[in-house]
Order: C-alpha cells, then structure tokens, then sequence
C-alpha cells in the first residue's frame, strides 16, 4: 500500500506544480460593438497602402498570416525616436529569423523622408527590408492610420494629441486586432512587450 | 520499508525544490555578476550580451543574459568604450558634460520641441477634417477661409519638419557658440509654435468648432 500511497502522492505534488495551462492571452483592445446579429464587432486596423524603402508597395496582404509590429517615426526627430530606434533594433535582433513577425515603421516627415531617406536610413540601421519595413506614403494617409493604431493603443482616450509622436509601438495580430502596445522610449516596457509577443505567437501559431 | 519512511520526505522536498526552479528565477542565478563601472574594467575582458540586451551592461565573467537567455560573447575594445559612455549619457537626452549651463538651455529645446509635436498632431487632425469637409463646401466665402486654413496647415507642418531636419545637438561646439545656437533654436521653435497655433485656430474657426 504504501509505495503506491506515494506514487499517486508524489504525483499529485508533481501535476500542482505545474505552471499555469498555456501563455497568458492577450486581450483585443479597443472599445467593442456588438452587430445587429449580436456577434461582438472588435476594431480592425482598416486597409493600407505605402512604399517602402525598397520602393516595394507595402499594404495589408504584406502581413497577411503574420503578425506585426507598428510604430511612427521620422529620421530628423531629436528626442523621441533616437530611443525608440534603439529598442526597436532589440525587437529586430530577436525576431529577424522569425519569418511569423515583420514590422512596420511609418514616417510621419514624408517632405524629408523619402524612399532614398528611407533606403539611407535602413542602411545605417543595417536592416532589411522583407523584415522591417520603412514606410512613406500620402501624408493624410499616415497620420489617418496613426489615429487608428492610437485611438486603441492607449490608457486614456481623451488624452489631447501627440499619439504621433508618443513612441507607442503596437502589436497586431493575425486578424488586424491591436492586441498589445508599449512605450518604445523605455527598455524595460520592450522587455515586458517582448514577453507579449512570444504569448500572441504562441496563440496565433499553435504547434 | 525503514528505507521508503525516509526516501519519501526527501522526494517531496525534491519536488518541491524542481517546481520551485522556474526559468525566471534561474536565470537570475545563471547571470554573472555585472560589472558596474565599465571604466573600470581596465585590460581584462569583457563579456556582454550579443543582442545587447541591457543596453551595453558588461559582465567580468561568461554566462547567460538574464534577459534573452543567449551565450553572453566577449565584448570588443569598443564595446567597452561604448559602455562607458552609454552610462554616462543614461539618463539624459542631450550628451553635453554635467554642469555644463548649455546642458539645461539644451534640455529646454527638447521638452519645447515635444510640445510642438504634440500640437502638431491635433493640428493635422483638424487639418484632415478641414480637407474632408472642403470637398462639401458650396458658397465661395467658406470655401476661401477653408482653402487658407488648409494652406497655412501645410505651411505650418513643413515648416516644423525642416526645423528638425535642420536641428543639431550642439554638443562638439564650444560653450559660447553653443549657447547662441541653442538661443536661436528655441526662438526658431517658439515661432513654430505660434504658426501652427495660429493655424490650428484657423481650422477649427473653419469648421465651426471653437
């Protein structure tokens, strides 16, 4: 009786230490709706279309079956970017051979940031473009999308202006939902974020 | 049986210990000891996280990163030099030496320039409206206060696009010749400021709001 008293009980000790089932889940951000049928609308990250560095179009079917992260930058910015820029290289070293993650820059400075800009700029980052894209594009455009992005991504709704410029980056996923986003200027939120996206990869590509 | 009485306490605390020995926790045990003054490491070798995960912190010793897990590589002479003068610059945005006056006049562009920045988003929020609504418009009075809002938008953003294209930290320039750069900066910047104020204004009188 007793060794087997001891098996289940060592068992049993074994099972209850197991870490909790799974990644934590994120959740879609975002204020939902619910449609006429009753299913709950989340916001989606509506279609796109820019150019890249390589001069390549850049739109939604780039990152269709992936996730990605986007953020809004531009090459003369004294303060902010120069930070973000350097946790954003982090985030590239990690995942550059992951082929499930690409990322998205936008450049808010479209007079100065041009495909050349873009193209010197990626060059001195010594990143490639399949894997982080550069982009410019018709200047309603980015910053209409940024308020897409940023409307979700962030504590307070009725905070006044400079989403464009708070250094957020933005994870989305599969299916155009914001599911995580971090202050890009402080290292250890791209620590914590980072974490995030290893949860949503395992989510969004069981195995 | 004498034997399993006292195998089965040590195999729970056994167990116990294994659960206890998550991957967050152990890795804290696997790092080196961090080296924290990177001057003082002299000739000896460094070692430091490949993707540099702490941004240039040093270790005296092989190990893990606590951070990304990976083999820390043996840091160059100029990784070590990068170190030092990433400490040093840490906390601050701008790369002048301690004490320096400049630093402060420095510290002020900046925080002005994330103002404007600020002011700049709502301005081109305001601006798209004004373009939207510019398309609906009939009489010929509105559509010329619209057509000059939406022309003094434009002006006022590039205009604060080319102050920063054009800005440079002075830091490599002597004290005196800094500070006049720093002076004409910032009135440059107030200027910019007042224009896209102005033109902000502009819009949302426009459209009515305000």
């Amino acid at each position: 009786m007793r060794p087997l008293l001891f098996i289940l009980l060592s068992g049993l000790i074994f099972m209850a230490c197991q870490p909790a089932a799974g990644p934590h889940k994120l959740p879609i951000l975002g204020e939902r709706d619910v449609s006429p049928a009753g299913d709950t609308i989340y916001p989606t990250i509506p279609n796109f279309q820019f150019v890249d560095q390589d001069s390549q179009v850049v739109n939604n079917a780039t990152f269709a079956g992936k996730l990605y992260i986007a953020d809004f930058f531009f090459i003369h910015c004294p303060t902010i970017c120069p930070k973000v820029k350097k946790n954003g290289l982090r985030i590239y070293e990690k995942y550059k051979n992951d082929d499930r993650l690409l990322m998205l820059s936008h450049s808010i400075d479209v007079y100065n940031d041009t495909v050349g800009a873009l193209k010197r700029h990626a060059q001195k980052l010594g990143i490639e473009a399949k894997k982080w894209h550069l982009v410019t594009g018709d200047h309603d455009a980015i910053y209409s999308i940024a308020d897409n992005y940023f409307s979700v991504a962030t504590e307070d709704p009725d905070s006044p202006g400079g989403f464009d410029h708070s250094g957020r980056i933005i994870l989305v996923d599969k299916d155009r939902h914001v599911r995580a986003f971090c202050d890009g200027t402080k290292a250890e939120e791209v620590d914590r974020f980072m974490h995030e996206i290893d949860d949503l990869l395992a989510e969004q590509f069981p195995k | 049986m004498k034997y399993l009485r006292l195998t089965f306490p040590i195999l729970l605390i056994l167990c116990v210990l294994a659960c206890k020995n998550e991957p967050k926790t152990a890795s804290v045990n696997t790092a080196p000891p961090a080296v924290n003054e990177a001057m003082s490491m002299g000739e000896k070798a460094a070692y430091r996280c490949p993707m540099d995960c702490e941004k240039g912190k040093l270790y005296d010793q092989p190990g893990q990163c606590p951070v990304c897990k990976m083999d820390l590589a043996m840091a160059t002479a100029d990784q070590i030099r990068h170190a030092a003068s990433e400490t040093a610059a840490a906390s601050e945005t701008t790369a002048l030496p301690a004490g320096d006056p400049n630093k402060n006049l420095e510290a002020e562009v900046n925080a002005l320039h994330d103002d404007v920045m600020k002011e700049l988003t709502e301005m081109e929020r305001v601006g798209r409206e004004v373009k939207l609504r510019f398309k609906t418009l009939q009489g010929e009075t509105q559509r010329k206060a619209y057509l000059k809002a939406i022309a003094d938008i434009s002006t006022a953003g590039m205009d604060m696009m080319a102050w920063m294209r054009d800005y440079r930290s002075p830091a490599s320039l002597p004290a005196a010749e800094a500070k006049s750069y720093l002076t004409e900066q910032k009135q440059k910047l107030i200027r910019n400021r007042a224009d896209i104020q102005a033109a902000l204004a502009e819009g949302r009188k426009a459209l009515g709001t305000k």
